[in-house]
C-alpha cells in the first residue's frame, strides 16, 4: 500500500511501515542525525532528527515516526533547526567540547603538533577521534560556538584493563549504537545501559571487564562509536587512514573479507569489508592484524647464520649460497616443510621448486601431522564442504567441536541467525563453549569419548526411532536423532577442535557415515588458512614413503624450527619473522607477509579468496614464491620467470595435481623420534608456525596458556 | 456457576450474620499501609488484650483505609443493634478507654467519637455527627471507593457480599460488546492521568489480531505523595481484579499481569490472597464458570523505577529487559508484552469498571461533567489540614478540593503541585480551575494519576521545584538526549538559585532547556519532567526574581536568603523558640521580647515551628528592605 505525504514542500508517495527518516533519505533530504547508523534497528535517543509535523504540538523525530498518509513534515524549518541546536549544544554540555567550541580551533594544528598524545581527553586535540568525530561534523554544520548551558565532566576513570580497545565514558553521547550492535547484530549482550538519569551510562553488567562479561572483542562496538568512547589501543593515535585495500582475513579457512586501513604505507587497522558483503569480523581479523604485520620482529633482509653467529647479507649473496647447498645436496636429502598458511601461488611455486628445482619428493606440511591419521578421511570430506551461507537453509545444526568464544565468532553469529530463524542448535562438546548457553541440545561427553556420542547418533540414524534410554546422554543422542531424522536440512559443522582431536581418524568416519545417513550438508572450519589449496596442490597427502630423516638441506617455507632435529641440516627458513630457537646453521630469507603481496587462498568451501597488497613488504622482503623463483633460476632449472603472481595463478589454475608426486609414509608417521613432526604442537590460533600469543599481546589475555 | 451462586449465598448470609446483624460487637480498624504507620497494629494489640481482660466476645474487622489520613489509626465499633461509631486518632491508651466505655458501661463515649454510619435519629439521640457528614468528606463521591474501610480485603467473602462479581456475571451474560458500549457510554477516561478514553483502548485490543492477548494492570505507582492505588488495592483488591478479569474476557486475553511496585508489600501480599481466593471461586484457571473462557492473573512486582508506569516501559520490563520507553507506533494494543497485543490500563481504571458493569454506563454519566465523567481519586496531601484519600466527581474545583475537603491551610495558601513531579505548579489565581483532563492541560498541568501536594507559604517554590526536577533526573532512563541532560541543566541553575548566585539570564536557560524538553522528547517523562518549572516560573515569577535579583527567599526555606528576626509586636515571650534553638542563638526573659542573633543562627527552622504567634519572619539580608518589610508587617 502506498502512501501520499509531503516532505518540505515535495509530495512522495512512501510504502506503508517506512519512517520519515527513511522516505527523507531515499529523497536525498538530509536530517542529521548522530544514534542512527546504518543496519541497526532506529533508536531514537539523540532526539537530533526532530521534523516538524502540522498538527503535532512537539517535534518528533524522523527516525522513529511512521509515515501516515497525508503527513506535512518540515524537515528544517527554523523551529526544528532551532531545536537541534539546542539539544546539540545539551550533548556538548556533557562532552569535552572545549576544543569545538575554541576560536582557535582552525588553526591549533599547526601549534599544536605535538600535544596529541594523552592519557584522559580533554577536548578534540588530544582525543584519538579527531577529524573522524561525528560531533564535530554536526558542531560544524550548525556553526556552533558557545553552548550556554552548565557543562559537567563525568569524572569517570578510562577504563584500559581489556586487551585491544580502551573506554572513555566521559565522551560518550549515549546514542547506543554499541549496546545495539552487540545485542542485535552480534547477538550477545555485553554491552548494557546502567544506571538512571545523569548517572546512565554504557555498562557491561556490574561494571566488569570485558573479558569478564564475556566479549568476543569482534570490535563492532569500536567500529560504530560515532565519538572517541571506544578506540582502538594500537590505532589510537594513528588517526584517519589514507585509503583502504580490499583483501582476505588469512588468520583461519573462513576467509572473511576485510578492509585494510592504510596510512603513510602502513596498516593501522582492519574492517569488516562491507561493500563485499561482510559484516563481521572476529578479533583474530580485527585486532590481530595491525599487530602481526607491524610486528618489531619482521625480517627485512636476508642472514647468514653459522657456528660463529650470524651475518647480514645481500639478496644475491644469500640465493647464491641457498642454490649452492641445494645443487650440492645428495639426491633426496633435501626436504620441505611448508606452512598451510600460505597462499596458492606459493604452494604451487614450492611444489614445484622441489620437484623441478630440489629434484627431490620431501615435500609436507605440519598440517600432515596437525591432522595425523583423519587426514585421508578430511580430504575425502573436503569435497563435500560447503560455506557458511547455507546455514540460513538448515533447521537443525550439529556443531561439533566448535568454540567461537573469540576466533570465529563470525560463526557464532551465523548460528544464531539460524537459530533465530526457527534453526535447531545442537552442539558437542566436551567443555563449555559460546553455544553453551545458545543450543538447545548440548551434548556434553567426557573428554576423550566424544566418538562415543557420535557413534550413537549414527547407529540411531541408522535404526530410526528407538525407544530404549540408558544413560542421560544416549536419551539425549536419541533426542538429537530424532530431531535428524525429521529435519528437512540438517547442517553438521566441524570445529578446528574437531578436525585435530587425537580420535579424529575414527571421528571423521563416523561423520562420513552420519552425513550419508541424513543427507546433511557440511561445513568444515579448520584453523589453518589455506588448507584447501595445499590438498589441492597435493602437498597433504596421505600415502607412502620413507620420513624426513637424514637430510642434508631443510627448506622451512611460513615454518618454524623443529627442535630436537634427528641430524644437523643445512636450513633455509623463509618466514616473516625471526625463528624462534637459534638455527645451528643455515639462511634466514625475509618473506612478505599477507598484506605485502598478491595471491589467492581456497577457504575453507574451497572457493578461490584474493589477497592484495597493500603496502610495501619491510627492508627487502619478498613474497615467499619469488624467493623460491630466484633460487630455481639461480639453480639454472626454466620454468620460474614469473612477473608476478598472475601468471603463477595462470599456470596453478591450469594444472592437475595428483598426490601421488608426493609420496608420504603414514605409519610411523607420528611415533617418537622417527619424524621432525612429532614437536608439531596442536596450538590453535598460529600464523605461520608461530601462535598468535606470541605476537600480539592481546591474545595472551584470551588465550593464557 | 451453581457452585459460585452457592458461594455468593454463603457469603450474603456470612455478611448478614457477622457484619450487619452480629449477635456481638464488631470492632473495625483501618489496618491498610497508612494505618499501620500510624500506629494501628499497636492498637490492634491493645484491643486484643483489652478483650480478653474485659472477657467480653467481640469480632475484630481489620478493613482498609477509608480516606482521612489525618484520623488514623481509625478503631470503629458497631454494638449489636447499633450503627458503627467511629474514635479517630486512636492511641492504645485511648483505645482501652474507649473498649471499656462501650463494652462494660454501655457508653458511646460520644466526647471521643468523630462520627458514625447510622441515620440521622442516631445524631440527634447521641449528638454524634455522621461519618459522611464531616467537612471532608461530605463533598465526596464514593464509587471507587465504595468498599474501602468497609470490608475486610483479605475476606473475599466480604466483597462477594458487596456485589463483588456481579459486573462479571452481567459481562459473561451479556457478552464482550455489552463492556465496550457500557464503557463507551460511560466515558471512562484512562485514570493513569493522559485520559485517553478506556473503551477505544478495549476496542483496540479486542480488534487486535493475535491468538494470544494479555491485560495489564498498571499499579506502579511512583508519583512521590501519591498512594491511591495502594490504598485501592490494599483496601479492596478484588475490585481491580474483578476489572482485569472483566477487560481479559472482553478483549479476548488469556492471561493478566498486575504489574505493582515491591515497595507496595502489603498489596502484593493481599492481592496474592485474593487472587488464591478467586481461583477458589473458580473464577480464574480453564473454563471460568462454564463460559468457556479461561484466564488467569500473575502478579509482577516493579523494582522501583518511576518511568516503569510509563506502558512501553513497564513492557520492556515485564519482558525482563532495563525498563525504557520505546517509540509508539506500534502501540501495546498492537504490539505489547512479548509482540503480543496487551491492553494496559491503571489501576484504579480497573477498579472502577466493575461498578460500571454492574450499574451500567448511564449511571457513571451521573457523576462528573461532560467530558468529564465519574469520580477521580486524589491524594490530598501536604500542608492542608486534612490530609487523605478522598475521591471527587471530575469537575469539581482545586478550591473545593483545597478548601472543602482539604480544610484549608494553617498558614495561606501557596500552591497546588498537581499532576505528581510531572505535573505543574498552580497558584491561587489557578484555584477555580475544575479538575478535568483538559482544564488542568491548559492550566499547564496535567491530571496525572492523581497526587494533589498543597503548599502553604511556608513553601519555598523554587526549592519544590529543585525537589521536583531532582526526582525527574534520577528518574529519567537516560535515553534521550534532552531529558537526560536537560533534567541535570534545570537542577544546575535551580542549585545555583538557591545558593543565592542566581543570574537573569538564568531563567532564560531554563526556558529554553524547557522549551526543549517538552517538543523533543520520546515519552511523557521527558516530555513533561520540566513542568514544575515552567509552570512555577509561570505563576510564581516574582518569587524566582526575588530570590535572583535580591537574593531574597521569603518563605524562609533556602538558607543565606534570609534572616530570622523575631517580631517585637507579635512575640508574646513564651520561650518555646528559646528551648528548641539548638544553637542558643535566640535569647530573652519569659513574658519578655525575645532577640535572635543572625550571627549564631543555623536557619533550622524549629523556632519557626513551635511559635504559635508566628512571630518570627524570614527578612531579606539587607538593612533597608529590612526595615520596609518590617513596616508592611506591622500593618
Amino acid at each position: 500500500m502506498s502512501l501520499q505525504i509531503t516532505i518540505d514542500g515535495r509530495s512522495l508517495s512512501v510504502e506503508k511501515g517506512q519512517t520519515l527518516l527513511q522516505v527523507a533519505r531515499e529523497n536525498g533530504i538530509d536530517i542529521p542525525t548522530l544514534c542512527d547508523f546504518p543496519g541497526l534497528p532506529s533508536h531514537g535517543s539523540c532526539r537530533m532528527c526532530v521534523v516538524e509535523i502540522e498538527g503535532r504540538s512537539n517535534t518528533p523525530t524522523a527516525c522513529t515516526t511512521l509515515a501516515e498518509d497525508g503527513m506535512v513534515v518540515q524537515t528544517n524549518s527554523p523551529i526544528v533547526q532551532a531545536q537541534r541546536i539546542e539539544l546539540l549544544k545539551l550533548l556538548l554540555s556533557e562532552h569535552t567540547s572545549s576544543c569545538l567550541i575554541c576560536t582557535e580551533k582552525s588553526h591549533c594544528d599547526e601549534c599544536m603538533v605535538t600535544l596529541r598524545k594523552a592519557g584522559v581527553t580533554t577536548g578534540c586535540r588530544s582525543c584519538s577521534m579527531d577529524g573522524a568525530c561525528a560531533l564535530q561534523d554536526l558542531v560544524e554544520r550548525f556553526g556552533i560556538t558557545e553552548i550556554g548551558y552548565p557543562v559537567r565532566y563525568r569524572m569517570l576513570p578510562v577504563q584500559k584493563q581489556d586487551p585491544f580497545f580502551d573506554r572513555d565514558y566521559n565522551l560518550c553521547i549515549l546514542c547506543e549504537r554499541c549496546v545495539r550492535v552487540c545485542e542485535e547484530n552480534h547477538f550477545s549482550s555485553t554491552l548494557t545501559l546502567a544506571g538512571r538519569g545523569t548517572d546512565a551510562i554504557v555498562s557491561t553488567a556490574f561494571g566488569r571487564t570485558h573479558i569478564e562479561a564475556g566479549c568476543s572483542f569482534c570490535g563492532a562496538c569500536v567500529e560504530v562509536c560515532p565519538t572517541g568512547t571506544l578506540s582502538e589501543k594500537t590505532r589510537k593515535w594513528d588517526g584517519k587512514p589514507e585509503r583502504e585495500v580490499s583483501t582476505t582475513c588469512p588468520l583461519c579457512s573462513l576467509g572473511c573479507q576485510i578492509d585494510l586501513l592504510v596510512k603513510n604505507d602502513m596498516v593501522i587497522g582492519s574492517l569488516p569489508a562491507h561493500a563485499s558483503g561482510s559484516d563481521m569480523l572476529c578479533v583474530k581479523g580485527r585486532f590481530g592484524i595491525t599487530e602481526l604485520v607491524n610486528h618489531p620482529t619482521r625480517l627485512g633482509h636476508p642472514i647468514a647464520v653459522n657456528r660463529e653467529g650470524s651475518l647480514p647479507v645481500s639478496w644475491e649473496q644469500a640465493i647464491e649460497a641457498a642454490a649452492e647447498k641445494i645443487s650440492s645436496c645428495a639426491p633426496g636429502k633435501y626436504g620441505m616443510l611448508i606452512s598451510a598458511d600460505c597462499s596458492n601461488e606459493t604452494l604451487y611455486v614450492a611444489r614445484k621448486f622441489v620437484r623441478e628445482a630440489a629434484r627431490s619428493n620431501h615435500l609436507r606440511t605440519s598440517s600432515t601431522a596437525l591432522y595425523g591419521d583423519g587426514l585421508p578421511v578430511l580430504q575425502r570430506l573436503y569435497g563435500l564442504a560447503q560455506p557458511l551461507s547455507v546455514l540460513s537453509e538448515a533447521d537443525i545444526i550439529l556443531c561439533l567441536g566448535f568454540d567461537g568464544t573469540y576466533a570465529q565468532s563470525v560463526v557464532d553469529v551465523g548460528l544464531h541467525r539460524a537459530k533465530k530463524h526457527g534453526a535447531k542448535l545442537v552442539t558437542l562438546n566436551a567443555n563449555e563453549h559460546s553455544l553453551s548457553k545458545a543450543a538447545d541440545e548440548w551434548l556434553r561427553p567426557e573428554p576423550g569419548e566424544e566418538a562415543d556420542v557420535i557413534e550413537m547418533l549414527v547407529e540411531n540414524t541408522r535404526m530410526g526411532e528407538q525407544q530404549n534410554r540408558l544413560s542421560p546422554i544416549a536419551s539425549q543422542a536419541q533426542r538429537v536423532s530424532d530431531m535428524l531424522l525429521k529435519s528437512r536440512q540438517a547442517i553438521i559443522l566441524l570445529g578446528p577442535a574437531f578436525l585435530t582431536h587425537p580420535d579424529n581418524l575414527f571421528l571423521l568416519k563416523a561423520v562420513e557415515r552420519l552425513v550419508a545417513q541424513t543427507a546433511a550438508q557440511l561445513i568444515i572450519l579448520p584453523d589453518s588458512a589455506n588448507l584447501a589449496g595445499a590438498f589441492r596442490t597435493g602437498i597433504i597427502t596421505p600415502a607412502t614413503t620413507a620420513g624426513l630423516q637424514d637430510l642434508e638441506v631443510l627448506h622451512l617455507v611460513g615454518e618454524t624450527v623443529p627442535p630436537h632435529l634427528p641430524d644437523q641440516p643445512f636450513i633455509l627458513y623463509q618466514n616473516i619473522y625471526p625463528p624462534r630457537r637459534d638455527l645451528p646453521a643455515g639462511l634466514i630469507l625475509p618473506a612478505a607477509a599477507f598484506t605485502e603481496e598478491d595471491g589467492t587462498f581456497l577457504d575453507h568451501a574451497g572457493r578461490t579468496r584474493s589477497i592484495q597488497r597493500a603496502v610495501p613488504a619491510p627492508g627487502e622482503a619478498l613474497p615467499s614464491w619469488q624467493i623460491l623463483c630466484r633460487i630455481a633460476r639461480k639453480l639454472g632449472v626454466a620454468g620460474f620467470d614469473y612477473e608476478n603472481a598472475a601468471q603463477v595463478r595462470a599456470e596453478y589454475e591450469t594444472t592437475g595435481f595428483t598426490g601421488a608426486d608426493f609420496a608420504i609414509s603414514v605409519p610411523g608417521l607420528l611415533q617418537p623420534g622417527l619424524d621432525v613432526f612429532q614437536w608439531v604442537r596442536r596450538e590453535d590460533h598460529a600464523y605461520m608456525g608461530f601462535p598468535l600469543g606470541t605476537l600480539v599481546a592481546g591474545f595472551r589475555r584470551l588465550y593464557p596458556e | 456457576m451453581n457452585r459460585f451462586n452457592s458461594y455468593r449465598e454463603e457469603a450474603l448470609q456470612k455478611w448478614d450474620s457477622q457484619m450487619v446483624h452480629s449477635e456481638i460487637p464488631v470492632i473495625y480498624l483501618g489496618t491498610a499501609s497508612c494505618g499501620i504507620a500510624a500506629g494501628a497494629l499497636d492498637v490492634l494489640g491493645t484491643i486484643q488484650q483489652t478483650l480478653t481482660e474485659l472477657g467480653q466476645p467481640a469480632r475484630i474487622v481489620q478493613v482498609g483505609c477509608i480516606g482521612p489520613c489525618y484520623l488514623e489509626p481509625i478503631m470503629d465499633i458497631a454494638m449489636p443493634g447499633g450503627p458503627r461509631v467511629s474514635y479517630t486518632n486512636v492511641t492504645p491508651q485511648k483505645a482501652k478507654r474507649i473498649l471499656q466505655a462501650n463494652l462494660t458501661e454501655g457508653d458511646l463515649a460520644p466526647k471521643m467519637a468523630k462520627g458514625h454510619f447510622g441515620d440521622e435519629a442516631f445524631s440527634s439521640k447521641t449528638g454524634i455527627p455522621k461519618f459522611f457528614d464531616l467537612p471532608m468528606l461530605k463533598p465526596q463521591v464514593r464509587v471507587i471507593l465504595k468498599n474501602c474501610g468497609f470490608i475486610d480485603p483479605e475476606d473475599g467473602d466480604h466483597y462477594l457480599a458487596q456485589d463483588g462479581y456481579a459486573g462479571f456475571l452481567k459481562v459473561l451474560e451479556a457478552g464482550p460488546q455489552y463492556a465496550l458500549e457500557a464503557l463507551k457510554e460511560s466515558g471512562l477516561r484512562g485514570r493513569g492521568g493522559a485520559g485517553f478514553p478506556a473503551f477505544k483502548k478495549w476496542e483496540l485490543a479486542r480488534s487486535a489480531a493475535g491468538e494470544q492477548k494479555y491485560v495489564v494492570c498498571n499499579a506502579d505507582e511512583g508519583d512521590p505523595g501519591a498512594f491511591m492505588n495502594r490504598a485501592l488495592i490494599e483496601s479492596d483488591p478484588h475490585a481491580v481484579l474483578e476489572g482485569l478479569l472483566i477487560a481479559g474476557y472482553t478483549v479476548g486475553a488469556s492471561q493478566g499481569i498486575i504489574y505493582v511496585r515491591a515497595e507496595y508489600p502489603l498489596a502484593v501480599k493481599r492481592l496474592r490472597k485474593a487472587i488464591g481466593q478467586m481461583r477458589s471461586y473458580g473464577l480464574l484457571g480453564d473454563d471460568i464458570l462454564g463460559s468457556g473462557f479461561s484466564f488467569d492473573i500473575n502478579i509482577k512486582e516493579g523494582a522501583g523505577a518511576f518511568v516503569c508506569g510509563e506502558e512501553t516501559a513497564l513492557i520492556a520490563s515485564l519482558e525482563g529487559k532495563r525498563g525504557m520507553p520505546r517509540p509508539r507506533p506500534p502501540f501495546p494494543s498492537d504490539s505489547g508484552y512479548n509482540g503480543c497485543p496487551t491492553l494496559i490500563n491503571n489501576t484504579e481504571t480497573f477498579g472502577t469498571v466493575p461498578a460500571i458493569m454492574r450499574n451500567g454506563g448511564e449511571w457513571y454519566q451521573q457523576f462528573g461533567v461532560p467530558g468529564n465523567y465519574g469520580t477521580k481519586t486524589f491524594s490530598l496531601v501536604g500542608k492542608v489540614k486534612h490530609t487523605g484519600l478522598i475521591e471527587v466527581p471530575l469537575g469539581t474545583s482545586l478550591r473545593q478540593v483545597v478548601e472543602e475537603v482539604g480544610g484549608g491551610t494553617e498558614l495561606p495558601f501557596k500552591a497546588v503541585q498537581t499532576g505528581g513531579p510531572l505535573g505543574g505548579c498552580l497558584g491561587a489565581s489557578q484555584l477555580d480551575t475544575p479538575i478535568t483532563y483538559e482544564a488542568m492541560r491548559d492550566q499547564g498541568s496535567i491530571m496525572g494519576s492523581g497526587g494533589l501536594i498543597v503548599m502553604d507559604e511556608s513553601t519555598c517554590i523554587v526549592d519544590m521545584a529543585r525537589y521536583f526536577i531532582g526526582f525527574a533526573l534520577r528518574e529519567s532512563c537516560g535515553n534521550c538526549t534532552p531529558c537526560r541532560i536537560g533534567t541535570r541543566v534545570l537542577i544546575d541553575r535551580l542549585e545555583k538559585i538557591i545558593r543565592g548566585e542566581g543570574e537573569p539570564h538564568d531563567l532564560e536557560v531554563m526556558r529554553k532547556a524547557a522549551d526543549t524538553m517538552v517538543k523533543t522528547s520520546l515519552c511523557g517523562l521527558g516530555q513533561a519532567a520540566s513542568n514544575p518549572v515552567t509552570s512555577s516560573l509561570n505563576f510564581f515569577a516574582a518569587e524566582y526574581e526575588s530570590h535572583v535579583h535580591d537574593h531574597y527567599c521569603q518563605a524562609g526555606v533556602c538558607k543565606g536568603l534570609f534572616q530570622y528576626v523575631i517580631l517585637a509586636e507579635r512575640c508574646n515571650g513564651c520561650g518555646l523558640c528559646v528551648k528548641v534553638c539548638p544553637a542558643n542563638a535566640i535569647a530573652g526573659k519569659l513574658r519578655e521580647t525575645h532577640t535572635l542573633d543572625a550571627n549564631l543562627c543555623t536557619q533550622c527552622h524549629a523556632c519557626v515551628e513551635v511559635c504559635t504567634k508566628q512571630a518570627i519572619l524570614s527578612l531579606p539580608l539587607s538593612a533597608e528592605q529590612d526595615h520596609l518589610l518590617l513596616s508592611e508587617a506591622l500593618q
